[in-house]
């Protein structure tokens, strides 16, 4: 994924903290997650920003991502990263969701 | 895809408080506040804690760390501070030695953190079944509130952080809940490709706390006026924060509907691109909420006045 070489996970947009948490426990592997057990993770969490108890030391949600598999307004499914729709993946990690 | 760290990471926290008098556990949302809160001073003493708090709270962000900083009014100009720190990777040893000088100020001018504090380890990934009816009977009550960030530059002027401290301290009593949490997802923090290019609000790279200002009465059942007369206090006292950090803006995801130049508020100087990516993905603003990038153009027309989403969609007339 570009430059990032490490560890990475696949996260569903329906997921809740709890459940990543489950999932970390189970895997032995840590995650930037919300702090709160029944914030969605992939929705708005990320979209607006995302702060949780690893914030100061490994950023937001939306620092986390690194590719993005979205529908956009016209109904097509693409992947938003660091070599494909680079605006999208810009704009979707800090952009805001819904309200 | 998102990023992940091999192992897993504990917690270190540290749970403290101090009052303005024999004060009870009456407080929404605080976590690990015994029934007894004993530690009673003098108000101004109180201040001069709270004072304290803020200046160390910068410490706890550099060193990676999360803060909780909330002062619950309890009526009678009664005062409650509830300071929570977690600190990941730390052990409970290495928290409370970070701790320790914050602990060792708070004497100095009166307040003796009883030796009873919390403090602990927990995993920050535990197993668990989430918050259903069972664990979280009824519905939370709707309130309002409005967010600041509060920017680094404060921690480098006393007098700026003097301002903000003396504004909380007057909101605080005119009875709101004055909460702060400390966090810094400085570019550094964030990383690649985070730090290189991301939408995220600039004003959130150069924050040290993220500070929530709640009216703590409920708020759905009042009249629409009186939610707009209340709302309208509440923005007021907001507003002096909002003056006393011009460089700075508020958080998307906690803001107030009604947030004046929320623009550049939530997005600062990336909007103008955010703006154009929206015109070239959806040219035919298929996605439409309020506050949102591109949204101006579009408002829902309520029938109470209020800022809800409940009636028409319509062109807003020029």
């Amino acid at each position: 994924m570009g430059e990032y070489s490490g560890p990475a996970a696949r996260i569903s947009a329906a997921l809740e903290a709890w459940e990543a948490g489950n999932a970390m426990a189970t895997k032995n592997v840590t995650v930037a997650v919300p702090l709160d057990q029944s914030v969605g993770y992939g929705g708005g969490w990320v979209l607006g920003g995302g702060h949780g108890p690893l914030t100061s030391l490994h950023g937001l949600g939306a620092d986390q991502v690194l590719s993005l598999n979205v529908v956009t307004a016209d109904g097509r499914f693409v992947t938003a990263d660091l070599n494909q729709n680079t605006d999208l993946f810009f704009a979707l990690r800090g952009g805001g969701g819904s309200k | 895809m998102v990023k992940a760290w091999p192992g897993s990471t504990n917690l270190g926290g540290i749970t403290f408080f101090f009052t303005t008098g024999p004060g009870t556990s009456t407080i929404p949302g605080a976590r690990g506040v015994p029934a007894v809160l004993p530690i009673d001073v003098p108000t101004e003493t109180f201040w001069k804690g709270y004072r304290l708090y803020l200046e160390f709270a910068k410490k706890v962000v550099d060193a990676g760390g999360f803060g909780f900083g909330d002062v619950n009014p309890q009526g009678n100009d009664t005062y409650v501070f509830v300071g929570t720190i977690l600190m990941p990777g730390m052990t409970t040893a290495q928290t409370r030695e970070l701790i320790a000088p914050l602990f060792e100020s708070l004497r100095a001018v009166g307040i003796s953190v009883p030796d009873n504090y919390r403090t602990g380890t927990t995993p920050y990934a535990q197993q668990g079944t989430g918050v259903t009816p069972n664990t979280f009977p009824g519905a939370p009550a709707d309130r309002v509130f409005i967010t600041r960030l509060l920017p680094r530059q404060l921690w480098a002027n006393a007098t700026r952080l003097d301002l903000v401290a003396e504004t909380n301290r007057k909101t605080a009593e005119m009875g709101y809940r004055v909460t702060t949490r400390a966090y810094g997802p400085t570019a550094e923090a964030a990383g690649y490709p985070g730090n290189s290019t991301s939408a995220v609000n600039p004003a959130m790279r150069n924050m040290v706390i993220h500070c929530v200002i709640f009216k703590q009465e409920p708020v759905d059942v009042i009249t629409p006026a009186e939610f707009l007369s209340e709302h309208a206090r509440l923005r007021a006292r907001v507003n002096l924060l909002r003056d006393q950090t011009p460089e700075s803006g508020t958080y998307f995801n906690e803001a107030d509907r009604l947030e004046p130049g929320w623009q550049d508020a939530f997005w600062g100087h990336h909007y103008p691109r955010l703006v154009d990516i929206k015109k070239s993905v959806d040219p035919g603003n298929l996605f439409w909420a309020p506050n949102t990038v591109g949204s101006e153009g579009w408002e829902v027309k309520t029938a109470t006045g209020l800022p809800t989403q409940d009636g028409p969609l319509c062109r807003k007339e020029n």
